[in-house]
């Protein structure tokens, strides 16, 4: 998968657990994902189904908060997986 | 016995610092510089400081305020990230008598602005992370906690002392929590309140020297709060973290920084237990696991005993109106297991019936406390103090009514049994739902609102009727979210074509409840 693929699968996969996003918007990259509404319980949910629908294993020294700050940061870890 | 000592006096204060040093705040850093100088008191993963080198920083801020005439009463707010110039701050107001306002750095600049102008602050400090919040401040002088003139400001060697000016039974600073309307209500805590309930709740948590506390929960939240000044009275050190951390690295941040105290609320446990379940890491050997803010479950109870079979599990209940209220000792969980635990030593709780009267053990009532703890009342509201602090029976004893609904049983074990319509608890916060009402109707098209929580399932709920045909569920969230901190907007919106009214009009929340 190259990061085009791999950009609206994660969108697909954040929208749901962005409450705060605007109906019928993007999933904004760059925007603070606790700002849309993610909270650090549902950053364990989107952790586990980021790692099951993509097939990777987030490696513990990147499981931090910076990493689950954006979608960007989150995608720069992935595509290193993929 | 370090529990009490600033109870008995045992050390006089010296001239330096005032004739009434002994009973500031500030004491639980000058002491703890006094007598343990090189213990490690604050950490945060980077930085990490001694008693002596927190007690040196705290000065220079005192110094500082003095000489921009910031002294007794005055009120400093500060909204920031949990970080250590925050804490640091917070002393140093405390050692010049004006009383400290720490808030949430979510904080809308609608709900800032009702607090600022409450309670007029002398001073603002803000970092990079709020500075959107500046504007609020209009002309009040602001310093930065992340900018360079902070850093050269704490780095003074040799700051000037400045003396304590105030008493024991001046306020140190204010929480600010939901008030039974839609207005935020500023808790007024004293320097002996805080000496008080610190003393009593260490001698039940009995933390130790060797401890290393973490703080996951807010500062503006008294028990993220707090925890400073107990790890102070035993001479522990504290990890201060912040609520984000709380998520996929919690158990390895536990793990890497050693903890070994961990207070947290319900959705803190449900992340570790998931988290843990999920990816599993060695975890360090915890010793002692606070719950507070909401009622923690049976199956996290048993979930925690595995995952850290040495901890010391206590569930707790209090309010902030005077902290803490009780504390259950993890060898009378067997026996109490749905017992929030007795009394705090030195205080009282019973319940009242709907005439005030007094129950008998068993009864389930509103909850009444009486102690040395309770807060002196709501900043420049006369009237919600009146209303929940109260003077009954013939001594004319003070009383703290709590707004929450339980029983005393005859062994003195207290069960909560729900909070009234006026306050929910929700992810460990409390919140009003007048306050959620209040938002949601200022959106166009909202016709009126009531927000209840389905229990059962943790949510938030809020039922409206509108009169705009294009509002929906997704719409109105998302336009709460731009007026409401995270945890205050609903999960869940249902659109009636008409609200349930009680007899007096008002929106009938019993009837809504019934509807989930």
């Amino acid at each position: 998968m190259t990061a085009t693929d791999l950009t609206p699968k994660l969108q697909e996969i954040l929208r749901p657990k962005l409450r705060f996003l605007a109906p019928g918007s993007d999933v904004p990259m760059d925007e603070d994902l606790g700002k849309l509404g993610l909270d650090s319980m549902a950053s364990i949910d989107l952790l586990m189904e980021i790692e099951q629908e993509l097939g990777v294993q987030i490696p513990d020294d990147l499981m931090t908060a910076d990493t689950f700050e954006t979608g960007n940061h989150l995608l720069a870890v992935i595509e290193k997986l993929v | 016995m370090p529990t009490t000592r600033f109870l008995t006096h045992s050390l006089p204060p010296t001239e330096l610092d005032g004739p009434h040093a002994a009973w500031c705040l500030a004491a639980y850093v000058r002491e703890g510089a006094r007598q343990w100088p090189e213990r490690l008191y604050l950490r945060d993963g980077t930085l990490e400081l001694t008693y002596a080198e927190t007690w040196r920083r705290v000065a220079s801020i005192a110094a500082w305020l003095n000489q921009h005439g910031v002294g007794r009463g005055d009120r400093v707010v500060m909204v920031t990230e949990n970080r250590i110039e925050t804490v640091l701050m917070f002393f140093a107001v405390a050692q010049v008598g004006a009383i400290s306002v720490v808030l949430h750095p979510q904080l809308k600049p609608e709900g800032l602005r009702r607090i600022l102008d409450q309670t007029e602050p002398r001073l603002g400090m803000l970092e990079t992370a709020t500075a959107a919040l500046k504007d609020e401040f209009g002309q009040t002088p602001l310093v930065w906690a992340d900018g360079k003139g902070f850093a050269e400001l704490i780095a003074e060697p040799e700051p000037k002392r400045v003396p304590f000016p105030g008493l024991d039974i001046d306020p140190a600073f204010l929480v600010f929590t939901s008030g039974s309307t839609g207005t935020p209500r500023g808790v007024i805590l004293t320097h002996d309140n805080v000496h008080f309930v610190s003393a009593a709740i260490q001698a039940r948590l009995q933390y130790r020297a060797e401890d290393r506390v973490a703080i996951f929960l807010p500062l503006s939240f008294d028990y993220g709060l707090y925890q400073l000044f107990y790890a102070a009275i035993a001479g522990a050190s504290v990890f201060i973290g912040r609520p984000e951390m709380a998520g996929p690295e919690l158990p390895r941040i536990l793990a890497a920084q050693e903890i070994s105290v961990l207070p947290g609320v319900p959705t803190l446990f449900g992340g570790l237990i998931k988290m843990q379940r999920y990816r599993p890491v060695p975890l360090p050997k915890m010793r002692v696991i606070t719950n507070t803010g909401d009622h923690l479950p049976q199956s996290y109870i048993a979930s925690l005993r595995e995952l850290f079979p040495q901890a010391r599990l206590h569930p707790m209940y209090g309010l902030t109106e005077c902290k803490r209220v009780s504390i259950l000792q993890p060898e009378e969980l067997e026996a109490k297991p749905e017992s929030v635990g007795r009394p705090l030593d030195g205080t009282e709780v019973f319940a009242i019936d709907a005439n005030g009267n007094r129950l008998p053990p068993g009864e389930t009532g509103e909850l009444c406390v009486r102690g040395r703890h309770l807060a002196l009342g709501y900043w420049r509201a006369p009237e919600e103090t009146a209303k929940r602090y109260r003077f009954i029976g013939e001594g004319h004893s003070r009383v703290l009514v709590s707004g929450d609904f339980g029983s005393v049983d005859a062994e003195g074990f207290l069960h909560f049994h729900g909070r009234s319509d006026f306050l929910i608890k929700h992810k460990g916060h409390r919140l009003s739902p007048a306050e959620v009402e209040e938002e949601a109707c200022r959106i166009l098209g909202i016709v009126a609102a009531g927000c209840v929580k389905d229990e059962a399932k943790d949510l938030l709920c809020l039922f409206v009727s509108v009169s705009e045909a294009s509002l929906d569920e997704p719409k109105i969230i998302q336009a709460l979210s731009l007026k409401l901190e995270p945890a205050k907007v609903p999960n869940r919106v249902f659109l009636l074509p008409e609200l349930p009214k009680t007899g007096n009009q008002k929106v009938d929340r019993k009837a809504l409840r019934a509807m989930l």
